[in-house]
């Protein structure tokens, strides 16, 4: 299970309320690759996970004054990002084929981070990309952000019973389009 | 198996997670025991779920980043007070990381207002949404036909509702008229129509303009709609023009703007609408 995602200090969020510009560079420097990560997996694409990114910073410069503390600043980040990734999907329409999606998982950055071998993993996030979002979204969120199944409830406004039967008929769709994959770990 | 045994299939992901109370984790337990369907799914579960914990995070490319941290740096970064500036150096920001140019459309589009505006029909529509949900209201009428829908509104002398005939296209959202009602609003009929965009339940309510004595204000050339959502994510949009009234209430995305092609089936009103609801993103 990956670590849970970092709280953001409610000092930063105030200051970045107050409009202090560095404040939000450093809001921005700590959400970055969590946003872009979950749009990589959300989308299966890495051209989406930029215009998705790109799009949800958008949206958290001009709607961070209506943040009240509600809500966690993650679940709320997190609400963004799901939003603005099966929106895109959904105008996109289309699945991403293994040649366009193989070079975002073969960044050289990322070579130290590699649990699933390239081959494999590029297999598990098509498969996942093909989910339907009611599925993709909840497993990305619990399997590859680490988030509770009450933080989810509170992400996609479910009951945390509907977020259980979702992450089972995900992972049963899931592990049945992966029936012949080995977990080739390296 | 034992053929009174219900199948544990929703409960496999809490189970091997350790989540299920004890007596419900001992029932799937033995129900696994003796069921090879469930026993099938499980290892579909744990194999799904191994993979994807083993898959690694994403960074995003480093020249990427700089670019975005580059483009929010000139973009002015004051949240709290969004100005005409903002949205100007907001728009450059999307230019400047390379996404769409929804500024480059031309047209008017709709004025969205945020702000609360007068209740008009939003509060009933937002009432029938939910029992229409809940299975608590029938239609009176029901077909997915818009024409044979508008001729019964006809024939009912009901308030019309333009239905226009669904258009099929790639990246176009799949609409699928239900059918329609006509339902008391404080002493005057109002036309409900039920439908569904990506099949999700929308529902619009329709009445004459003298009817809802507090409606959202007419407007010349752009049309004024209000939108807002409430506490369950239920957007409504709001707006009167030609002499009636009218509500939407769905969960549809951002604020519902895509209900608004079960009327109005061309590109060019969709584009006006992007540009509309991506300014209200904006200055929101």
């Amino acid at each position: 299970m990956p670590p849970a995602p970092a709280r953001i200090s409610p000092d930063l969020l105030e200051a970045c309320r107050r409009g202090d510009p560095d404040a939000f560079e450093a809001l921005v420097a700590a959400c970055r690759d969590r946003v872009y990560s979950l749009a990589c997996h959300l989308s299966g694409s890495e051209t989406a996970a930029g215009d998705i990114t790109q799009d949800v910073f958008v949206k958290l410069l001009t709607r961070l004054a209506q943040f009240r503390h509600q809500a966690e600043f993650t679940t709320w980040l997190y609400r963004i990002v799901a939003n603005v990734a099966i929106d895109y999907r959904r105008a996109s329409r289309r699945l991403v084929s293994v040649e366009e999606a193989a070079p975002v998982w073969s960044q050289p950055a990322l070579q130290e981070q590699r649990y699933l071998r390239a081959e494999t993993a590029t297999h598990v996030r098509e498969a996942l990309a093909r989910l339907p979002p009611r599925f993709r979204v909840p497993l990305a969120l619990r399997y590859l952000e680490g988030l509770s199944y009450e933080e989810i409830a509170g992400v996609l406004r479910l009951s945390t019973g509907t977020v259980a039967s979702r992450l089972a008929r995900g992972l049963r769709q899931l592990g049945a389009e992966l029936s012949d994959l080995r977990l080739d770990v390296e | 198996m034992k053929m009174f045994q219900r199948h544990v299939l929703d409960d496999l992901a809490a189970y091997t997670e350790g989540r299920l109370d004890p007596r419900r984790a001992d029932r799937v337990r033995i129900h696994i025991a003796e069921c090879e369907d469930c026993r099938g799914a499980l290892d579909a579960v744990q194999r799904a779920r191994r993979m994807l914990e083993a898959l690694p995070a994403v960074a995003m490319p480093p020249g990427d980043a700089e670019k975005l941290t580059a483009a929010l740096r000139r973009a002015g970064k004051r949240p709290r007070h969004v100005s005409p500036g903002l949205v100007a150096a907001a728009a450059a920001l999307v230019m400047a990381v390379g996404g769409a140019s929804y500024f480059l459309l031309a047209g008017i589009g709709p004025d969205l207002i945020t702000e609360a505006g007068p209740a008009g029909l939003t509060p009933l529509a937002s009432d029938l949404h939910q029992r229409l949900e809940a299975g608590n209201l029938d239609l009176d009428f029901e077909s997915t036909d818009p024409a044979r829908v508008r001729a019964w509104q006809r024939a009912r002398r009901a308030p019309e509702t333009s239905l226009a005939q669904p258009l099929v296209r790639a990246g176009w959202p799949a609409i699928r008229v239900r059918g329609a009602a006509v339902v008391d609003a404080d002493g005057a009929a109002a036309s409900v129509v039920a439908y569904e965009v990506d099949g999700r339940p929308v529902t619009l309510v329709t009445a004459r303009e003298d009817d809802v004595p507090e409606r959202p204000a007419g407007a010349w050339l752009a049309k004024r709609v209000y939108v807002s959502r409430d506490a369950r994510g239920r957007s409504s949009l709001a707006w009167t023009t030609g002499g009636q009234t009218y509500a939407i209430v769905s969960t549809l995305p951002g604020v519902g703007q895509t209900a608004c092609l079960v009327c109005h089936a061309d590109q060019k009103f969709r584009e006006r609408l992007d540009r509309a609801v991506f300014e209200l993103a904006l200055n929101d």
